[in-house]
């Protein structure tokens, strides 16, 4: 059980632990957009290889007639919007996230265009071989955040 | 010979109904993290699972009492509302991912809109658990959800190194982030472990009047059924350590373990393991809205039995529906049901040693069990796993935390 002394002292300093609580964020406010630190770029580049390179290899499958057409669009949009949340994280994160960023919404929308692609496979081709960059990039990216 | 076909019926059961949405998720991230080095933690769970599973079998055949009522008698009403409201929790959680997933497989195979697959995968559900008995239930599911054995063809035909699958089975140093890896160690061995199987199987029992002469069965059931049943966990885990390690996927979706197929197999691998994954989770959904009622009425000492009219077991029948309707509800909201399946497997393990402990001390017990009480292996087997149990509880909620649930 707290002391009343104690009651009393909580009762001096919590307001003013909230002003300075207060201008810290205000101070972190002024700095401009929220960053995003190494450990999340290199979280967020690991997601965005592991989206774009699952989405080479259905891409690829379908590309050789290895897959249906409602598996192939139903999957494509999970991953386009895994694809899409990701860019969104990043576009706020700062100068040193924009490249991660730029190439988030590539793969978002590669992915969205083999959601669509339904039974052009030279279109499913060139996305397959775009997206396995894309997921060679973003490792690089990631090793290098 | 009818025994021999009753056997092999339950075997084969076993087999399809041995994955759940628990095993997909967790076989498959831990193939694409951990290549085949985790391997041996499929084998211990099973190994537990089979001790746990002949344990409730034989304590059901012979004092004829079930999970829930033995907890509520042998560690107090207290103690045991704290055992019933955990795993509750456990099974709302797990029964939510269920019928996410059986959403999720419907609709890559239909394309129709998420929600409105909710909610026919629960009116469904709710149709077939109310017409047919237990015994069409199990072979409807577990036969269809034989689909999955497409799983091990697609492993074979991935042509693995061997050598590096059996040095799998060995506990190694890990190659990673040891703690990612002890998590994942945690979580498959919760998704080999799940208790809802085990009051499922305990209440069947009871209601299937089970005697001394059904434990044979039992113990060839639980053995064979679940060791063949482990087949398709490995096979998860090499499709996942051939085709998504080297490329760096970490599988987050319900449809990645039958994108694994697809690449090996082509159409045909990826239907059947859709169709496989259906009626594998659509199984698991009936078996943990059941359980769920299951425990509700034997701690409150409700009528229960599917066997039993709804007219003459209302709470029991209510319980059940009421699960899936609140599991429904829980998908619907938008929150992915892989995600709710990491969350209760992890959870699950953390209740798992308050229902463990009144079934081992029962077994033993001379009184309820007579001379079918442990044997000696039984009861080594069954406090190792205890110990076991306990170190994974206390570690599964620090684990996930620390490692971000398993990201690292």
């Amino acid at each position: 059980m707290r002391s009343p002394a104690a009651v009393h002292h909580t009762g001096v300093i919590a307001p003013k632990a909230v002003v300075l609580a207060s201008a810290l964020l205000l101070v972190a406010g002024c700095g401009g957009k929220s960053t995003l630190g190494p450990k999340a770029l290199q979280q967020e580049a690991t997601g965005l290889q592991s989206l774009a390179a699952e989405g080479g290899i259905l891409a690829g499958d379908a590309a050789h007639g290895r897959s249906t057409s409602v598996f192939l669009r139903v999957h494509a949009q999970y991953l386009t919007k895994a694809a899409q949340a990701s860019a969104s994280t990043l576009a706020a994160g700062g100068p040193a996230a924009t490249s991660l960023a730029n190439l988030a919404t590539n793969v978002a929308r590669d992915l969205e265009g083999l959601s669509h692609s339904g039974s052009d496979r030279a279109q499913q081709r060139r996305l397959a071989a775009a997206l396995a960059r894309d997921a060679a990039r973003a490792g690089k990216l990631g090793k290098s955040a | 010979m009818k025994q021999f076909l009753q056997i092999a019926l339950g075997i084969l059961s076993a087999i399809g109904g041995f994955v759940d949405i628990g095993d997909l998720v967790f076989n498959t991230q831990a193939g694409a993290t951990f290549g085949f080095e985790l391997m041996w933690v499929v084998v211990i769970g099973v190994v537990g699972i089979i001790v746990y599973s002949e344990m409730c079998g034989r304590v059901a055949a012979i004092s004829k009492r079930p999970v829930f009522d033995l907890v509520r008698e042998r560690v107090g009403f207290s103690a045991g509302l704290g055992t019933l409201i955990a795993s509750e929790i456990v099974n709302l959680l797990t029964c939510a991912a269920e019928v996410g997933g059986i959403a999720i497989a419907l609709q890559l195979l239909s394309g129709l809109p998420y929600r409105y697959l909710i909610v026919l995968a629960v009116v469904g559900l709710l149709v077939l658990s109310w017409t047919l008995p237990f015994v069409w239930i199990e072979r409807l599911f577990g036969y269809v959800g034989l689909c999955l054995l497409v799983l091990v063809v697609a492993a074979i035909k991935t042509h693995p190194s061997w050598g590096h699958v059996a040095h799998g089975f060995v506990p190694s140093v890990p190659s990673g982030n040891r703690l990612v890896y002890f998590y994942f160690v945690v979580g498959l061995l919760g998704a080999a472990l799940t208790p809802y199987e085990v009051y499922f199987y305990s209440s069947g029992a009871v209601e299937d009047r089970w005697s001394a002469k059904d434990l044979r069965m039992n113990k060839v059931t639980a053995i064979i059924g679940y060791s063949l049943g482990a087949l398709l966990s490995f096979a998860l885990m090499v499709i996942a350590a051939q085709i998504f390690l080297p490329k760096g996927i970490d599988p987050q979706f319900l449809g990645t373990p039958a994108l694994g197929v697809e690449a090996v197999l082509g159409r045909i691998g990826l239907i059947l393991a859709i169709v496989g994954i259906l009626f594998a989770v659509g199984g698991a959904a009936i078996e943990t809205s059941f359980s769920g009622a299951y425990n509700l009425a034997q701690f409150f000492g409700w009528q229960w039995g599917k066997k039993e009219r709804p007219s003459k077991a209302p709470r029991f029948a209510l319980s059940w529906i009421a699960i899936f309707i609140l599991a429904a509800l829980i998908v619907m909201t938008g929150y992915d049901p892989v995600k709710i399946t990491e969350y209760s497997v992890i959870f699950s393990v953390v209740a798992l040693p308050l229902t463990f402990l009144p079934i081992l001390l029962v077994a033993n017990d001379p009184v309820y069990m007579g001379r079918y009480r442990n044997s000696r292996l039984s009861n080594v087997l069954g406090i190792a796993y205890f110990v076991l149990i306990l170190a994974i509880a206390a570690s599964a909620i620090p684990l996930m935390i620390l490692t971000n649930g398993g990201k690292g």
